[in-house]
């Protein structure tokens, strides 16, 4: 159902009561997010899909449209969202995943969720309706204003429906199992990484490394001969991983195993980075080593490893911390885009406008 | 103090943090750098400067906002829509000299360089770890990353591996305000806003790019080239979507017509088949077994739409045969026409006879032959208008044939610029692809960024003025891209 016009005059009454907005789908997200405005705008009504033509590799949705329904449709043409975002077991809706741009395991093989990202349709904090990029893939007219607005967590505007890029699903997926430290597991995930397997998604937990690939039966067969491993049965294992649904993300007031008062790390770090000196149980590792989460109770503890290793890290239901002139800039943006500061976000830019 | 003592002295603090030769004001000097790719847009810079590390380019912008001289960012030159055309009263800031490969770092697959590294050198400097930089302009002997990134420049192979923008994971930008800032790494997510996304394609016109981070892909074990011949276009755009809907993504998949091949056989013997109204080369990649059934499935489907000639190239020399008449497509088309005036449109695939069907009738209409060579698996056009520069108007017809081409590709649901970027060149089209509202939200990302307004002025997005005064020619030709947005 096209809800835009109902949207765009609560943008309108939101503006003209200076009154702060924030948006939400499902709220599949929320426990990783800092808390924002009470004045929350849901667009869980503006749903469906406004169009799909399989073999132009693209499909424009709705922002309220959940991402299995989307994925349904994908799959009765053979084709899925290249990112496999989290869904958050069917709750999260395409609004949701392209405005927090989380990608999913597949990553560094399948691209981020932002790549697949070729146009949308945006209210800005004017309550004008706008659309940047379109429906192909290659687009340079203009600033990549979609680009930009995914991963903005609503801060720029709201956005009304997106244009996907959309692949053709692999013929066959398996998934091979290995018994390795994670030192052990970051080094062979970067010895693999040089070699030209179909790889499209690894994690280390508890003591195991996972390696998924995907391909055609033929290209599988060839890549098991060069990897090893054991194959394992995880259909379970990569939607856990990837909707964050595993047992490892379990909270530590409720678990515990886990160490009083840790908070849950997101760490993004060049992939070959050493391994933090934590207990194993406390690391989950995936995006061949570029991406680590681990529970820890000290800050300072992660700060250091941050140093040394390079990237950044984000402790999840905190604030993302910034750079002072990375936030400058974000924060320039931000208002070029919602000038009277409308829209309220998890995403802060202190100090700064 | 006058403006012109005022410049004076801007030159004179420019040069105390260059090496002498790397400051230009002579004519002579100048000449080279008043046009890039397109030579038709040509003005002299009031300077160039050359410098050689991030902090001389610190200091130079510093000067620049101070003394209110524009600045326009320059890579090698190559650029195809007179993004980096000098202003006559503005700094070249040409980043040629910056040309270190700085790290390769085999273990985290990423290559970091300065921003004047040319394309086709990462890949061989990448060669020795069994790893390449995907992205390939046809001009990646000459082109550098710096105006890669820019220009978010795609090439034959981004249907399989994307484009710029997907494959570049960090950048070091400094800002007009003299700001460095360090976006992304050998890293797989940035935090906050994605201010490297919108750098990708930014045009020079956001912050002076001095270092870049690009992803390195494993070299594929096996590649195969394919060369299908068809009897007519739509036989050839029909195989294209077969293949892509048997769910096939090939690396790359390129079109070329009849006067594109016949241009292309003459100056690069190719053995491209003459008579063949169009042909298509499709490179497939993979593990050897996967490359081999692949190879076979895209042979029945192209036969399936009629094609009567195929050519395939398993070894690596052939290949370079099959790819050279495709990759000096331009200049052989440049041989058999005085000039030739270059599209660059994008629309979905479906449209593609549609699309190629009008442009011959406006070929018929303004009389002026076109060349269609393009990147048929993302619909990427680069149709050739031919023309004769020294016959009185016809210039002028070829703009205006091309300006509505792309009014075309608007119209069917596609953009004005698929790689070439904007520039100079395609102003007056944007005012057809976005609305006044978006163009003005627009400029507000640009004063963001860049409040003086000091980085490559008057390019990439037109003013509401201009947009306002072309305003009744898009209402003559009928169609404009959304006729319910209000338009001022």
């Amino acid at each position: 159902m096209d809800q835009s016009s109902f949207l765009k005059q609560a943008i309108e009454s939101a503006l003209a009561a200076k009154q702060s907005l924030s948006f939400t789908g499902e709220g599949s997200k929320k426990k990783w997010l800092p808390s924002v405005s009470e004045n929350m705008l849901s667009t869980l009504e503006h749903r469906g899909i406004v169009s799909y033509d399989p073999s132009e590799l693209v499909i424009t949705v709705r922002a309220g449209t959940p991402i299995r329904e989307l994925n349904m449709e994908l799959a009765q043409h053979k084709q899925k969202l290249a990112s496999d975002p989290p869904q958050y077991f069917g709750q999260g809706t395409v609004g949701g995943a392209v405005s927090s741009g989380f990608s999913g395991p597949g990553r560094p093989w399948q691209g981020a969720l932002r790549d697949a990202v070729l146009g949308i349709e945006l209210i800005n904090g004017k309550s004008e309706v706008l659309r940047f990029g379109g429906q192909v893939m290659k687009n340079v007219a203009g600033y990549d204003v979609s680009r930009l607005a995914t991963g903005a967590f609503g801060c720029l505007g709201l956005i009304l429906s997106a244009s996907l890029r959309v692949h053709p699903a692999a013929e066959h997926e398996q998934t091979f199992a290995f018994d390795f430290s994670a030192e052990r597991a970051v080094e062979y995930c970067r010895s693999i990484a040089r070699m030209p397997l179909p790889l499209s998604a690894t994690c280390w937990v508890a003591g195991v490394l996972y390696i998924r690939l995907s391909g055609t039966e033929v290209a599988l067969q060839a890549a098991q001969t060069k990897l090893g491993g054991e194959l394992v049965l995880a259909e379970q294992l990569w939607p856990q991983v990837r909707d964050h649904q595993h047992s490892f993300f379990k909270p530590a007031a409720i678990d515990h195993e886990k160490p009083a008062g840790a908070k849950l790390w997101r760490l993004i770090v060049p992939p070959a980075s050493v391994t933090p000196k934590v207990d194993e149980d406390a690391l989950l590792i995936e995006w061949g080593g570029g991406l680590r989460w681990m529970w820890h109770s000290d800050d300072e503890f992660v700060a250091q490893y941050i140093r040394e290793a390079g990237g950044w890290s984000w402790a999840m239901g905190e604030p993302i911390r910034l750079g002072e002139e990375e936030c400058k800039y974000m924060s320039a943006l931000k208002l070029a885009f919602d000038p009277h500061d409308l829209f309220s976000s998890p995403l802060k830019f202190e100090g700064h406008g | 103090m006058t403006q012109q003592n005022k410049r004076r002295q801007a030159l004179e603090l420019i040069r105390a943090n260059l090496a002498d030769e790397n400051l230009i004001t002579d004519t002579a000097g100048l000449r080279p750098y008043e046009c890039d790719g397109l030579t038709a847009i040509r003005e002299m810079p009031w300077a160039v400067a050359l410098p050689q590390s991030e902090a001389q380019v610190i200091a130079i912008l510093r000067i620049c906002k101070e003394h209110h001289i524009p600045v326009v960012p320059r890579g090698a030159g190559t650029g195809l829509s007179g993004g980096a055309r000098p202003n006559q009263d503005g700094l070249v800031l040409g980043l040629s000299k910056m040309d270190r490969i700085i790290e390769v770092d085999p273990l985290n697959c990423v290559a970091r360089l300065q921003p004047g590294v040319r394309n086709l050198a990462i890949s061989e400097a990448a060669s020795e770890f069994g790893l390449y930089y995907a992205p390939d302009p046809s001009s990646q002997i000459a082109c550098s990353i710096g105006g890669n990134v820019a220009e978010n420049s795609g090439g034959v192979h981004c249907l399989k591996y994307g484009l710029t923008v997907h494959n570049v994971l960090g950048v070091r930008v400094v800002t007009s305000d003299g700001d460095t800032l360090e976006l992304g790494g050998a890293l797989y997510d940035t935090p906050g806003l994605d201010l490297l996304a919108v750098l990708n394609g930014s045009e020079g016109m956001l912050g002076i790019i001095t270092e870049v981070t690009v992803a390195l892909l494993p070299k594929p074990e096996q590649v195969v080239v394919m060369l299908a011949a068809f009897h007519t276009i739509e036989d050839a755009g029909k195989a294209v979507t077969n293949i892509i809907g048997q769910g096939i993504i090939p690396a790359g998949m390129e079109m070329m017509d009849q006067l594109a091949i016949q241009a292309a056989e003459q100056f690069a013997h190719a053995g491209y088949p003459q008579n063949a109204a169009a042909i298509l080369l499709i490179e497939l990649d993979g593990g050897a077994q996967e490359v081999e059934n692949l190879c076979r499935q895209v042979e029945r489907l192209v036969q399936a739409s009629n094609a009567y000639h195929i050519d395939t190239a398993t070894d690596e020399k052939e290949q370079m045969r099959l790819w050279k008449g495709r990759k000096s497509a331009f200049p052989a088309v440049g041989r058999i026409s005085p000039d030739y005036y270059c599209m660059d449109g994008t629309i979905p695939r479906r449209q593609i006879t549609h699309v190629l069907a009008s442009i011959e009738e406006f070929s018929k209409e303004y009389g002026l032959r076109v060349a269609n060579v393009f990147h048929a698996g993302d619909g990427n056009l680069h149709p050739l208008i031919l023309f004769d520069a020294n016959q009185p108007g016809e210039l002028a017809a070829a703009e205006e044939m091309g300006g509505r081409i792309l009014e075309l590709c608007v119209a069917v649901g596609g953009t004005v610029t698929g790689e070439h970027g904007v520039g100079v060149e395609k102003l007056n089209q944007m005012c057809v692809q976005f609305n006044a509202s978006e163009l003005e939200q627009f400029f507000a990302l640009k004063h963001a960024w860049d409040p003086h307004g000091l980085l490559n002025p008057g390019k990439g997005i037109p003013t509401l003025t201009r947009c306002g005064e072309l305003g009744g020619m898009h209402v003559r030709h009928g169609e404009i891209a959304f006729p319910d947005i209000e338009r001022f």
